[in-house]
């Protein structure tokens, strides 16, 4: 049976990016609002699709020839229907949609409008894409379309105007510069994860060559007897690698150490784009692939006892990434970095959720929450952004030294930014509390103790930095640049609805969630665990294992709580009321956190600067020195051959030139300033083929 | 006439194209969907043309490329004659630009090693001409170079071709070789020296010298042409003659094979990353992308196989249009070649510029476009062989070959990037979009680029077919 709903979910916005391009053709007003509507078709879709349709994989014949020789399944196109895959897609479309609308008003009056709102439906419609799709082949369509979005709309601006930088200009770390152009930062973001998409390529290949198929749900059906994919790999001792490999993917695309680099770069792109990329796509793709392939993975190690180094990297990743990226979001001068790194901070929390869910007895309870965690986090990070978008915009900065005392005038954007960050601080009982307390309870029970102790110092820095920004943008006196931009007439005021209805709603949204969680956690449970790819035997050790005493699940709430508040006050005492100024002039340790850990130098260093110095050697001493100084010396060997054959030349060559330039040919004049020391070679070099041919009729068809 | 003979170009080399695909429709349903004419040719044996699985995509890209070349060779031709020389000029080019079009579909059409020989050196000698003629800077020179370079590869080749008659007793009509007369060390040299003379034309690492120089001093047109169509015809005879004909011997070196190609994609894209002249760095490109291609064929699998040729067929329309976007920025850019000169293009000719993208993307190998199938395919080959027969080598040679892809990303958004964007300067502040004859061409490869990138069964599917049915090797 077939059903065309849940395959409109992705089409409607590529078709809506096609239709752009027309559409703006007749009108700048219709192209817009024909965008944001084709989202909106997208979004009530997924709804419609989530209640009404029956899970299931939904195909068509797509690549019938493309199957292994030794047999395998035709390569088939599918959308595949289940609980993970609606509650992803719901939360994709609807947030992708506020940030739609958003953007009508944030974008007004840019040149690049029809480019625009092209890629944010492509973006919209890959996310949707990679998520529905129910093989690795076109889930990878996805992945890579979206990719391809995210670097042409950090690009958005690739005139490159100083305004659009991303960066402190003139910073520098170990003498690389740390301010980077759009255009750059664009193309960081391409090149940095596609080195996690090779490895995620090479372990979809190593599967698909034991496997036969990129499907889903065979791959998982595959674990079992003759065909087993998971053993063949296992032989050879590939699995494990294959796994940590396949992970690789997501490594890149989620912005985890160590290639979590070009995220904070990313932030050179429009306001709304950083939100759609942190909140609704991007960089939850590669949570949701592990989320995919993890249930699989989990069923193909267990077979092996391999467990532990596959979950064990996913989650002490998770956690690394949550501690380094909190740690330097403490030091950050623009806001949208400080938003940067607490998203690739809390995406560390949702992998850490997925990783310790394969460490411990109970998988669903760290896979849920990993989940759940990407439910609130899109909610109230896309709330973040969207009001920061605006708070930028109105300060005429991106820098927060340059703000201060914002709430005096941008009343419903202060609360709205408030709530959220509440909400990413885990303050209860807004939906980041419940979510992060998840994770964390999760990793405790695990038996996971230093992973936990990681993520509860998160939770204290998240507090504090939290707090810092928020002190250091809504309160306090108003900056100096601040009272020039109110001298000059700027625009400091609320920002229009169109923009602060989208990014209230999600701040309420955060709220309502934070309120109904408690009373739907355990119905979203158990809808996520029949997703088809659960491993029974998963489910079975839930069913098993004995649940840890709720006194228990209380402490840790009571200590998280306790931590988050502490790293939050200790913001409020340092940041409120503009107490604390930044300043460049910073201590070795800001300095070293401020710069990246040095990191994204290093890498400049090695991966580019080296590869570079590389090629140019390469170039000057192999190319030229040698493949080059060669193609010069055989010439002149043949050049030797026809000066002592000058005398043939003068009198037969040269002879017949003269005769044919003087008929007026052109060609002649070709010939007669090739000839010299040329044309020789020239009818040597078939002279030899023909003589050859000719001795082979004369002898041997001859002799025949 | 003048520069407008190019439009008489264009509608005769229409004729091919139409007449493929009118040989493939006929071929449905025979096996390997062939059809072919044959034609006594005594005393050597038949001389026959072939339409089929393997040789349909090849030809369609052969075709479509040089009919939409000749369009854009009108303005660039006429930049680069003027006015005030004779119309013969024009006559001349025109003349030589067919001749060259009829050498290379004449080699992928031939039935017979000889004919096939033959006509791999008529495609030499118009592009010869081509290039001393209208080319730039040491032009004579240059196309000597091309010149020995690869006739040196093609008498190897002939040697082998020449071999192969002499042991099966004068047989050389493809089909009718049976190598089995060959004892199995001759079959070797056979394959070896064959090898070779297609090595030099796909200027794989060791014999790429003359690449860069000829691609990047040849007339432009003259370039589009070389770069995506001639140098893979290599590739294709290897599939063609020694994978069909000495599979075993063929499979013998294909590990040796798969190192070279290795080489061959890094070394090829450490020299792009490194140029300053659009169409020297585009030369390096191809040499990388030669060396994918023989990656591909050195799996020795149908997936290698199915995916080298589709990679001629992508790298073909990719390459066509980044040469013809060079074209177009020299014409448009008063002849500035040199990419630290150039910059924020992108608002001044967005049509060539989302070509380019277009383009650039196909090469790196993303989904939606043809690059993506052909990359993937030919990479999925060559895990597959390395699973088939599990060593070390082969596992390490096929993670290498996915890495040589970032290489590629990193040179392709780069160039992108110092061409396109950032803002504009002396240069090109004042420079317009091309004209229609360049950017119809460039529209159409863009949109055969994407639809065979998204359902790219037309032409996957027959190839897949067609390496499935070489012994041995299409086993797996």
């Amino acid at each position: 049976m077939f059903t065309l709903a849940p395959w409109l979910i992705w089409i409607t916005p590529l078709t809506g990016a096609l239709l752009t391009l027309v559409l703006a053709r007749i009108h700048s007003k219709v192209r817009n609002y024909a965008a944001v509507a084709f989202t909106l078709a997208a979004a009530i879709l997924a709804t419609y699709t989530a209640l009404t349709v029956a899970p299931g994989d939904y195909q068509l014949d797509w690549m019938p020839s493309f199957r292994l020789a030794s047999g395998g399944s035709p390569l088939r196109a599918g959308v595949l229907v289940d609980p993970l895959s609606m509650f992803m897609i719901n939360i994709v479309a609807w947030i992708s949609f506020l940030i739609m609308v958003y953007s009508l008003g944030y974008m007004k009056g840019d040149d690049g409008l029809t480019r625009y709102w092209f890629f944010m439906n492509l973006f919209i419609g890959n996310m949707l894409l990679l998520v529905l799709a129910d093989n690795l082949l076109m889930m990878f369509f996805g992945w890579e379309g979206v990719g391809l979005c995210s670097y042409a709309l950090i690009g958005h601006y690739y005139k490159d105007q100083q305004e659009y930088w991303v960066g402190t200009p003139g910073d520098q770390a170990l003498g690389m510069p740390q301010a980077y152009p759009p255009s750059h930062a664009g193309m960081k973001a391409f090149v940095v994860t596609r080195i996690g998409d090779i490895a995620l390529l090479i372990a979809i290949f190593l599967i698909y060559a034991y496997a036969g198929t990129f499907n889903y749900n065979e791959l998982a059906s595959k674990l079992s007897g003759g065909g087993n994919w998971a053993a063949s790999l296992a032989r050879l001792g590939l699995l494990v690698p294959t796994a940590i490999l396949f992970f690789g993917g997501p490594i890149g695309k989620s912005a985890q150490f160590p290639l979590q680099e070009w995220l904070p770069d990313a932030m050179a792109g429009p306001t709304s784009v950083s939100a759609l990329i942190h909140a609704a796509t991007m960089v939850k793709a590669g949570v949701f692939l592990t989320g995919r392939m993890g249930p699989v993975f989990y069923a193909a190690l267990a077979q092996f006892g391999q467990l532990t180094p596959f979950f064990g990297t996913i989650a002490w990743i998770g956690v690394i990434t949550a501690f380094l990226a909190a740690i330097q979001a403490t030091v950050q001068r623009e806001i949208k970095k400080v938003l940067a790194y607490s998203t690739v901070s809390q995406i560390g929390y949702m992998m850490l959720g997925l990783g310790v869910a394969g460490l411990g007895t109970d998988f669903l309870l760290g896979y849920t929450a990993g989940l759940f965690h990407v439910m609130s986090h899109a909610v109230f990070k896309a709330s973040m952004f969207l009001a920061a978008g605006w708070v930028l915009h109105a300060a005429e900065s991106r820098f927060m030294d340059e703000m201060g005392g914002l709430s005096q005038v941008l009343r419903l954007t202060t609360i709205s930014m408030f709530i959220a960050g509440f909400s990413l601080m885990g303050i209860p009982p807004l939906s980041g509390f419940w979510t992060k307390d998840q994770v964390l309870f999760a990793s405790y029970s695990a038996g996971q103790f230093v992973l936990y102790a990681l993520a509860l110092a998160t939770v204290l820095l998240t507090g504090y930095y939290t707090m810092r920004m928020l002190g250091m943008t809504f309160t306090g006196k108003p900056s100096h640049h601040l009272q020039e931009v109110v001298e000059h007439g700027g625009h400091l005021h609320e920002a229009g609805l169109v923009m602060l209805v989208p990014y209230f709603l999600l701040a309420i949204g955060s709220v309502a969630i934070g309120i109904a969680f408690p009373f739907i956690r355990d119905r979203l449970t158990t809808y996520l665990s029949s997703t088809i790819l659960i491993p029974t035997s998963a489910t079975a050790v839930v069913q098993a294992s004995p649940v840890p005493g709720l006194s228990l699940e209380l402490l840790l709430t009571i200590v998280s709580v306790v931590v988050a508040a502490s790293g939050a006050a200790i913001g409020y005492y340092r940041y409120f009321g503009g107490k604390h100024p930044f300043t460049m002039k910073m201590g070795a340790v800001e300095h070293f956190l401020f710069d990246r850990l040095y990191l994204n130098a290093i890498y400049y260093k090695i991966f580019v600067n080296g590869m570079m110095l590389a090629a140019h050697a390469l170039y000057r001493y192999i190319e030229l020195g040698i493949w080059n100084k060669l193609n010069m010396i055989v010439p002149q060997r043949f050049y030797r051959y026809s000066e002592a054959s000058a005398t043939l030349d003068t009198r037969i060559v040269d002879g017949a030139v003269t005769g044919i330039a003087t008929s007026g040919s052109r060609l002649s004049n070709l010939l007669r300033r090739l000839q010299t020391g040329v044309t020789e070679q020239y009818i040597l070099g078939f002279a030899i083929g023909i003589f050859l041919l000719l001795l082979y009729m004369i002898f041997v068809i001859g002799a025949s | 006439m003048r520069q407008r003979t190019g439009y008489l170009s264009f509608a005769t080399l229409l004729l091919p194209l139409a007449v493929f695909l009118i040989a493939a429709a006929r071929g449905q349903g025979q096996p390997q969907g062939a059809y072919q004419e044959l034609y006594t040719w005594a005393p050597i044996g038949f001389f026959g043309l072939r339409v089929d699985n393997l040789s349909f995509p090849i030809l369609f890209t052969i075709s479509l490329l040089t009919a939409l070349i000749s369009l854009f060779s009108i303005p660039y031709m006429h930049h680069k004659i003027g006015d005030e020389e004779s119309s013969q000029r024009y006559g001349l080019y025109f003349a030589l630009y067919n001749l060259y079009a009829l050498g290379m579909l004449g080699t992928v059409l031939a039935t017979n090693l000889i004919q096939f020989y033959a006509f791999f050196e008529i495609m030499l000698v118009p592009s010869f001409f081509l290039i001393a003629e209208w080319g730039y800077g040491d032009k004579e020179r240059i196309s000597l170079m091309y010149f020995i370079w690869t006739h040196v590869g093609a008498l190897v080749l002939l040697v082998g071709i020449l071999l192969t008659g002499y042991l099966t007793g004068g047989v050389t009509d493809m089909a009718l070789i049976n190598p089995s007369s060959i004892p199995s060390t001759l079959r070797l040299i056979i394959v070896a020296a064959m090898c070779f003379g297609f090595f030099v034309k796909m200027a794989q690492f060791g014999v790429h010298i003359w690449l860069p120089y000829a691609h990047a001093e040849a007339p432009t047109p003259v370039s589009a042409l070389l770069s995506p169509a001639m140098i893979g015809i290599g590739g294709y005879a290897i599939v063609r003659i020694v994978m069909t004909i000495f599979p075993e011997a063929f499979l013998t070196l294909s590990a040796f094979f798969a190192a070279l190609a290795v080489v061959t994609m890094f070394y090829g894209a450490a020299m792009a990353l490194v140029q300053d002249d659009i169409k020297r760095l585009l030369a390096y490109s191809s040499v990388s992308q030669m060396g994918y291609i023989l990656f591909g064929l050195a799996a020795s699998d149908s997936f290698g196989v199915a995916g080298s040729m589709f990679q001629y067929v992508s790298h073909g329309t990719a390459k066509g249009i980044l040469f013809m976007v060079a074209g177009a920025i020299i014409l448009q850019a008063h002849g500035e070649r040199s990419i630290k000169k150039l910059g924020g293009l992108a608002s001044r000719m967005p049509i060539t510029a989302t070509a380019a993208f277009i383009g650039f993307l196909a090469i790196v190998g993303l989904p939606a476009t043809n690059g993506f199938f052909s990359e993937f395919v030919l990479f999925q080959g060559a895990f597959i062989r390395a699973t088939n027969t599990p060593t070390i080598f082969r596992i390490s040679v096929a993670v290498l070959g996915v890495v040589a892809t970032a290489l590629t990303a990193g040179y392709s958004l780069w160039t992108l990037r110092r061409i396109f964007f950032g803002p504009t300067n002396e240069h090109t502040a004042t420079v317009t979009e091309a004209p229609l004859t360049v950017t119809i061409p460039l529209i159409v490869l863009s949109i055969v680029t994407i639809l065979l990138g998204i359902y790219p069964e037309p032409v996957l599917g027959g190839l897949f077919n067609a390496a499935r049915a070489i012994p041995i090797l299409g086993a797996i």
